[in-house]
């Protein structure tokens, strides 16, 4: 009796949180989503899956990684926007090791971060692409981040804005997601190990983060250790 | 029919004072320009300063600058574009234009002679222009006759006939030479014996009797490289709404696309010049990473660049060239993406449907900065890459097989101190600092020897051996010793790469 009680409080429960979220999303419902490769990790976004038509953001050294564990799920080309200023170039052989294969990658060198923004923007407006990728030297502002945002729904692209130095430099964003992905000590060279962090979410729980392994030899990512839930300061 | 024109001098000011032009030549000032007022004054070409200044102390000097002169040439030979494609400079402050079938679109020949000097008065030039059957006719007639006149083909002899010798663009030695034997017209030059003359004065008389008269060639090098196509629109009033400038560049793109589907070509770069009623030309050139004859595509392209344009007082004609096109091959949609599949490498790169946005992207930012990195045969790091125009043939994206490399690679390798354990000098380094900041290392792999590219190198470059190492926070580095370890040297070490 009580069981049942429980799992219509919980239909109710469910119903409402799709509601919560349409509204959230400013109405859209149905979004098509992108696999992240690890089933604990989509389980934790509320679609299932990373939102396409959406930007999300990714911190720490190793942000990049975000892009080669989506990148190996999609399809289609991928718009790179970098600085002309930035200290470190992109690598093709690199990129090839990553699986993002460079035929498939357009690079655009923007001088400065208004040009950056306006390629991005044009990338994501366009449905040609399977994800816009962009490396703003300065901080994307929430007007900055609206724009792209609204740029990503009107071309149901995927929006990955990067941000390698440390420190939290969006206080305030219309992004979807921010995800923070370090380097963590690995059992061998050829299976590097990233500390995945979840930082915000549209909808999602708060933090949660996962020890990612990528095996060189296949390409594979592999949920190694659910950390456990402390604060990531601590860690 | 060419037609000469002659500008001055450039007005610079609204001032009623006279003006002259000064220019020093061996010690002395000379006036080699002055308005009308000037002249009126009595003041003449030739004059020294000091002279001038005699015969009117208030007389406004301005020096002679030649670039500036030869700039406004430039400029003046650009706004000609309007009457003509076929302009080119003449001298110091001559203007050819060769008007061949362009003279009807501005009612005949001497409308169009007056519609060119009265629109040059109007900018604060005085003009003087002759229409005749040669560039040197016209050129004799405009200096020397009465502006305005437009020669028939049959009188061109007799008109010249009276001219002074000077008329024959001979330079100042040869004319008072030829005025010292007696010869002082154009008829008096005719009659003579050409060998005599040519003994005397060299050949340049009788090249220049015989392209008065039409019997050499003096053909007129274009301003501008005459392109095959080009689509031309002159409004009645001059427009200055950006909607209706935006429509009349779409009814060019239409006429100029249309005439490149007929030649099987598509655009690179185009051009579109508008011609404001103030004389000023503006040129908006846009480029296509892939041939293209879409108007929509274009009008895009334009659309963005157009809304920098200050109309002012309007605009009277408008021209669009493709200045440089590439053949484009009518293909069918459907067939096109089944080709693709056969003909790219890369399917999953759909190039066609990218050509638009690489577009537009290459025209803010240039079109070499829109790019994929490309394989080179080489095995050096550095060398093996290289950024290709995203669209660009005939490039290859496969690198052979090669252990792990960094995602980012440095600018140029940066000098690590690093320290190597005494007992084992071959291995990695244990810890290592980088921009100030200690490293230790807990994983290494390595070394991978990359020897100098001895064919390419000037005999400076030494054996690298490269380490991928990891440090106590799982940062991954590319890191290399610069030379082979020799007894009693210490190596020099360099960081190359970052890892993801």
């Amino acid at each position: 009796m009580s069981v049942a009680r429980t799992s219509r409080r919980n239909v109710a429960m469910d119903a409402l949180r799709a509601q919560v979220a349409a509204i959230e999303r400013g109405g859209v419902v149905g979004r098509r989503t992108v696999s992240l490769g690890l089933p604990a990790l989509d389980a934790t976004l509320p679609e299932g899956g990373l939102a396409l038509g959406a930007v999300h953001e990714a911190t720490g050294p190793i942000a990049a990684g975000l892009v080669a564990m989506v990148a190996a799920q999609l399809e289609g080309p991928l718009l790179w926007c970098v600085d002309t200023d930035a200290r470190a170039l992109l690598y093709g052989p690199g990129l090839d090791a990553l699986g993002l294969h460079p035929a498939r990658i357009v690079i655009a060198r923007c001088r400065g971060q208004t040009d950056l923004l306006w390629a991005m923007e044009e990338g994501l407006r366009t449905s040609a692409l399977a994800a816009v990728v962009g490396e703003p030297p300065g901080i994307v502002d929430l007007t900055a981040s609206r724009r792209l945002q609204l740029a990503a729904e009107a071309g149901d692209t995927l929006g990955i804005v990067l941000n390698s130095e440390k420190g939290v430099r969006f206080a305030a964003s219309a992004l979807e997601s921010r995800w923070r992905i370090d380097s963590a000590p690995a059992g061998d060279m050829a299976r590097p190990r990233w500390k995945v962090v979840l930082e915000r979410c549209r909808g999602g729980i708060r933090e949660p983060h996962w020890m990612v392994e990528r095996d060189e030899e296949t390409g594979h990512f592999a949920v190694v250790a659910a950390l456990a839930d402390r604060p990531v300061a601590a860690l | 029919m060419p037609q000469t024109e002659r500008s001055r001098d450039q007005k610079t000011r609204e001032d009623p004072a006279p003006l002259i032009v000064v220019t020093e030549t061996g010690g002395r000032s000379l006036v080699t320009a002055l308005d009308r007022e000037a002249e009126l004054t009595g003041l003449t070409m030739g004059m020294t300063l000091p002279d001038a200044r005699a015969v009117f102390p208030a007389v406004v000097v301005v020096p002679a600058d030649p670039a500036a002169d030869a700039a406004l040439l430039d400029r003046l030979v650009a706004w000609c574009g309007r009457y003509t494609p076929w302009a080119a400079a003449e001298g110091r402050d001559g203007i050819f234009l060769d008007v061949t079938g362009c003279a009807h679109l501005f009612g005949g020949e001497a409308a169009m002679c007056a519609d060119l000097t009265a629109r040059l008065e109007s900018f604060g030039f005085t003009a003087r222009a002759a229409l005749a059957d040669t560039p040197g006719a016209a050129w004799a007639i405009s200096h020397f006759g009465e502006s305005g006149t437009v020669v028939p083909s049959d009188e061109t002899r007799e008109t010249l006939a009276r001219l002074p010798v000077a008329a024959l663009r001979l330079d100042p030695a040869t004319v008072s030479g030829l005025v010292q034997v007696g010869v002082r017209t154009v008829e008096a030059l005719r009659n003579m014996p050409r060998a005599p003359l040519a003994a005397r004065f060299g050949d340049v008389v009788g090249q220049r009797l015989d392209q008065v008269s039409g019997d050499i060639r003096e053909p007129i090098s274009p301003h501008m490289p005459v392109v095959p196509f080009r689509a031309r629109l002159a409004f009645a009033e001059p427009i200055a709404l950006m909607a209706d400038i935006e429509r009349g560049m779409r009814h060019l793109l239409d006429d100029l696309c249309q005439q490149l589907a007929q030649a099987g070509q598509g655009g690179r770069r185009l051009v579109l010049t508008l011609y404001r009623v103030d004389g000023d030309v503006f040129d908006i050139t846009v480029g296509a990473a892939r041939p293209a004859r879409d108007p929509d595509r274009l009008a895009r392209l334009f659309g963005g660049r157009l809304s920098g344009f200050e109309p002012a007082f309007g605009v009277e004609v408008m021209t669009l060239t493709a200045s440089v096109t590439e053949s484009m091959a009518p293909v069918a949609p459907a067939l096109s993406v089944a080709m693709r599949h056969v003909t790219a490498p890369d399917a999953a790169f759909c190039g066609d449907r990218l050509a638009p946005l690489i577009d537009c992207l290459g025209n803010r930012l240039g079109f070499d900065q829109v790019v994929r990195l490309a394989a080179i045969e080489s095995h050096l790091p550095e060398r093996m890459a290289r950024a290709r125009p995203a669209l660009a043939n005939a490039v290859t994206f496969a690198w052979p097989s090669l252990p792990p490399r960094p995602l980012r690679l440095l600018r140029r390798p940066e000098r690590i101190e690093a320290s190597v354990p005494e007992q084992a000098l071959q291995a990695s380094p244990e810890r290592f600092r980088w921009r100030r900041t200690d490293y230790e290392i807990r994983l290494a792999e390595g070394p991978e020897r990359i020897a100098p590219e001895w064919w390419t190198d000037d005999g400076a470059a030494k054996t690298r051996d490269y380490w991928r190492v990891e440090d106590m926070a799982g940062r991954r580095f590319w890191i290399c010793r610069h030379g082979l370890l020799r007894p009693g040297e210490s190596a020099e070490w360099f960081l190359h790469g970052l890892f993801a």
